[in-house]
């Protein structure tokens, strides 16, 4: 059922119809039954089972139908995410449309990042390009880069541009990437706030960055 | 915590370019130095700094072990009410006041928050170009 419903074949209305087909069904056989209970002389253990086993099929389908709901409702984007992040865009992976807060951004990373990322590959990262390499030859995980985002008025945005320019330039899709939700996280609210303030954006951001000559 | 804004950053701190930021204490003053590219200007590199004067304390803390940016971003601001600033004038009343010490702040995006305890402090001439080269450790 679950592929029907991923290509289309089966729509959200298909699947309350099947849920309500299913529950009809049931209470229509109970009601052609109904004389066992008329009668406690006339019914048999059989015959009990039976009933039991109609009731419980009913239940199962309707809360299988719900559970089905909910699957695709969770592979459609994390329910619990969306509600706390208020409208987030984006109907798959919660960083799919997240903009940056930043315009352009500097090829080498911060002295930290030289340091973990360096301590991860074995052997100097220092670019984005060093980091792209290193993702692209398997010597650092995309689950070793985390990129940090907020959701704020139902943006998403990413508080890792160099990271994250290095995971996009290594070929790696958006859904695979380690995103940690800091949302809420007073420390980075307010950087993002910083950020974003500083390089004349609203809460929206922006959807794409450039690299500085700066740091050439 | 009470601030109070004293200088703002040329551009944003995320056009720190190459190399970060340099602090330099040797004693007596204390240097922050830094270059960056101005996104205005096509990226052209300048640099600049902030002198300390008369440090008394000082301190570095990365971004992601802070608990707040003390208003800070980009900013050079005084914290007012320090409580830094108390528990040295607790220590040393007489020196505290002989140097007039006042806690300084500011947090530069990517480098972290970088405090002092100073009497003073004052801003560099900006010039064009890096001063990294000057600083790289072979």
């Amino acid at each position: 059922m679950i592929p029907d419903i991923a290509s289309g074949k089966i729509s959200i209305e298909n699947l309350k119809q099947m849920g309500i087909d299913a529950a009809v069904g049931d209470i229509k056989y109970l009601i052609d039954n109904a004389y066992i209970f008329s009668d406690d002389k006339s019914y048999s253990n059989s015959q009990i089972f039976e009933l039991g086993k109609r009731i419980a099929g009913g239940t199962a389908e309707i809360i299988n139908a719900g559970l089905v709901t909910y699957g695709m409702a969770k592979s459609a984007g994390s329910i619990s995410k969306r509600i706390t992040g208020g409208l987030a865009k984006g109907t798959g992976n919660v960083l799919d449309n997240a903009n940056f807060a930043q315009k352009t951004y500097g090829s080498t990373f911060s002295k930290d990042g030289i340091k973990i990322y360096s301590d991860l590959a074995g052997k100097p990262i220092n670019t984005v390009d060093d980091l792209a390499n290193a993702l692209k030859n398997g010597t650092i995980k995309p689950q070793d880069v985390p990129i940090d985002y907020i959701v704020r008025d139902g943006n998403t945005l990413i508080l890792n541009t160099r990271s994250s320019q290095a995971l996009t330039q290594a070929g790696i899709p958006r859904s695979q990437w380690n995103a940690v939700n800091q949302t809420g996280n007073q420390l980075f609210e307010d950087m993002l706030t910083g950020q974003l303030s500083r390089n004349g954006l609203t809460s929206a951001g922006t959807p794409t960055v450039r690299i500085s000559g700066g740091n050439k | 915590m009470e601030s109070n804004k004293l200088w703002e950053f040329p551009v944003p701190s995320t056009c720190i370019a190459e190399g970060g930021v340099k602090l330099i204490y040797p004693g007596g003053d204390a240097w922050l130095l830094f270059d960056y590219y101005d996104e205005n200007k096509n990226d052209a590199v300048f640099n600049s700094g902030i002198v300390f004067d008369a440090v008394q304390a000082h301190r570095h803390s990365s971004e992601k072990i802070i608990k707040s940016l003390l208003g800070a971003y980009d900013s050079l601001v005084e914290i007012k009410d320090s409580e830094w600033v108390a528990q040295l004038r607790e220590v040393n009343k007489e020196i505290a006041d002989y140097w007039n010490i006042k806690h300084y702040a500011i947090f530069l995006d990517g480098n972290g928050l970088y405090e002092f305890i100073a009497r003073d402090y004052k801003i560099l001439e900006t010039k064009e170009g890096s001063i990294n080269g000057l600083f790289e450790v072979k």
